[in-house]
């Protein structure tokens, strides 16, 4: 499982799961997009969008990516549907691939208004591998 | 976790003072709430706000209370000026989100059968859910910074609304606090396309009729008929807020060391109010709510177009009036009380509605002599409420009241909970008609995710805190 939606009472807010701090960040995005809603595309409508920026910890990471991918939306109507990262030790490089979001077009489900820090971590499983959680203010 | 709560008198609840809280908890509700409540993650969120650096007399939580991100929704605390902090999570990201309540000369009985068309019109004049944008022409960044400035007023020069509707609006609609240079550029360009659009989540506008009067003498002050159609717009600083507080939370997050403040939720960010830190917040989110009046300013007066264009009538003949415009999300600087004392406090209500009482120089002049009014939005099927701000509010919680129902579901187990039914025909039945832009919209703020408004009403009516005026029915709703 890449992620799992968590009870919140006013908000929404995911679980997310990864090998690593890559594959968590790549499965919250898809996750988050998730809440946000699904989109028909076709390949040719895709758009490529690059994305780089440091972080500290991996919550900061966490945190930095999904605000960033956020604003891309609400700027610019870009609604990733592929991602893939590249970290470094104190950086990450993103490559995106998603649609212009029309909203005559696009029925999508709700608006997150942002990523909060309530609760926010990512942690080690028992069993292997990062398991994180995330609250959007809906 | 299940947090210690002792009964302190009729439906007031304390959580003792323990760990590092500085002041202890408060909380409005009945046994039968507080059974609900006690080990709900709103109990620690007031236990956290608690932890503000001078905080004065209680972290309090209205009836409505339910979990929210840093502070608790429902949740109001006062802090000193002196030596005490401002926290954007005690604000959150919808900065003065709120609601204004207009009312019309329409006659329910008369327009009854037009109402579902005048909902469809609504949706096509109002932008709404994901995504909205262009209710009017864009804006440029420097009209955008002149919106900040001027709050309502932007909107009323722009030819949406009039003058007199100024003096029905918290602050007159405009924070004078406001500094437009304390935000950022992102923070403008994602509010320039996004003025006089409703937005997603709860945000709503939603026709009413009067159906029921408490308090007949403050009602006829009010405008207040049974019968006749009003509206109720709920929304707030889109983008442009919600990028106020991401800019500051990052900037207060890495003040927080040098402030010697250590807080147990990240999101309880904050910065003592007289510092850099602070007052560029101060200034940020008082240009935010600025945005946000001029907002539902243009809402109102799209809206109003709505009417009289699907009706036939002229202006005249829906003489539409505010009767009043209430923030839910700020934080203010206020004059209150604190042991016999008049002390300047920061008050930050999240989810929850100032409630001044009678003679209070904030009191719009009509009113003074009876108290604020203070707008309660219920659900989509049983209603909304109009009460009075009490001097009792002023004495107990900072003139402070509840904000709405509070959800009881979460958006997943409300969806859950609607599967199998059709949402809209429910609510046809009951006589409202309710169209929402977002997929799960009507599923997500099905009146099932709600406390019954009436019982967290009461609450404040029985305490004092706020006196029930009259009771609004719904009848037409737009979601987003």
């Amino acid at each position: 499982m890449k992620f799992e939606e968590l009870e919140h009472t006013a908000d929404a807010g995911l679980r997310v799961f990864g090998n690593d701090l890559r594959e968590v960040l790549e499965n919250a995005a898809e996750g988050m997009f998730s809440l946000i809603g699904a989109v028909q595309f076709e390949e040719r409508d895709l758009v490529e969008r690059r994305l780089e920026f440091p972080y500290s910890t991996a919550e900061a990471a966490l945190l930095q990516w999904l605000r960033a991918l956020l604003l891309e939306f609400d700027l610019r109507g870009f609604f990733p549907v592929r991602v893939s990262l590249e970290l470094q030790p104190a950086r990450a490089a993103a490559s995106m691939h998603g649609i212009a979001f029309d909203p005559q077009r696009h029925a999508l489900r709700t608006e997150l208004k942002a990523v909060t820090e309530h609760g926010l971590h990512v942690k080690r499983r028992p069993g292997g591998g990062l398991e994180a959680e995330v609250i959007f203010d809906v | 976790m299940t947090i210690e709560v002792r009964n302190v008198g009729e439906n007031w609840w304390e959580i003792p003072r323990r760990g590092g809280m500085l002041v202890p908890g408060r909380i409005l509700a009945t046994a039968k709430q507080m059974g609900t409540l006690t080990a709900d993650p709103c109990m620690q969120q007031v236990v956290n706000v608690a932890h503000l650096p001078g905080i004065v007399g209680y972290a309090l939580g209205m009836p409505d209370i339910h979990w929210g991100y840093g502070f608790p929704i429902g949740g109001v605390a006062a802090t000193r000026l002196e030596d005490g902090v401002i926290s954007p999570g005690g604000v959150g990201y919808d900065i003065n989100c709120g609601v204004r309540l207009v009312q019309t000369r329409l006659v329910f009985e008369e327009v009854r059968d037009r109402i579902p068309e005048v909902v469809g019109a609504l949706v096509a004049a109002i932008p709404a859910g994901v995504g909205a944008r262009g209710a009017i022409p864009r804006l440029t960044p420097r009209e955008v910074r002149r919106v900040l400035e001027r709050g309502a007023r932007w909107a009323i020069d722009e030819g949406y609304g009039e003058a007199q509707d100024l003096e029905r609006a918290e602050e007159g609609g405009c924070l004078a606090s406001a500094d437009p240079d304390a935000v950022s550029e992102t923070a403008v360009e994602r509010g320039a396309p996004q003025l006089g659009t409703l937005g997603s989540g709860n945000h709503f506008l939603e026709i009413e009729v009067v159906e029921q009067i408490y308090l007949p003498e403050v009602a006829a002050r009010f405008g207040l008929e049974i019968g006749r159609v009003a509206f109720l717009v709920h929304s707030g600083s889109r983008g442009l807020g919600y990028q106020v507080c991401d800019d500051s939370l990052a900037a207060m997050g890495k003040s927080m060391d040098r402030y010697r403040i250590n807080v147990p939720d990240r999101q309880l960010a904050c910065a003592p109010i007289r510092s850099p830190e602070g007052k560029r917040y101060l200034g940020a989110m008082g240009a935010a709510a600025n945005f946000a009046w001029a907002n539902r300013q243009i809402m109102m007066s799209l809206a109003e177009r709505t009417f009289e264009h699907v009706l036939g009538v002229s202006p005249r003949d829906l003489g539409a009036r505010l009767l009043y415009d209430v923030c839910h999300n700020v934080a203010k600087l206020e004059s209150h009380r604190v042991d016999g004392q008049s002390e300047t406090l920061c008050v930050h209500r999240k989810g929850a509605t100032r409630a001044f009482g009678r003679g209070h120089r904030d009191v719009p002049r009509a009113f003074r002599d009876l108290g604020q009014p203070v707008l309660i939005p219920g659900d989509m099927r049983r209603g909304s409420y109009v009460l009075i701000g009490t001097e009792r509010a002023m004495n107990e919680t900072f003139g402070s009241s509840c904000h709405g129902a509070g959800r009881v579901l979460s958006r997943a187990a409300a969806r859950k909970a609607a599967r199998g039914r059709n949402l809209g025909a429910e609510l046809r039945e009951r006589g409202v008609t309710a169209f929402a832009h977002g997929r799960f919209a009507l599923a997500e703020e099905m009146p099932d995710a709600y406390k019954d408004v009436s019982e967290v009403v009461e609450v404040v009516d029985r305490t004092g805190i706020s006196r029930k005026v009259a009771k609004l029915r719904p009848i037409g709703v737009l979601k987003g």
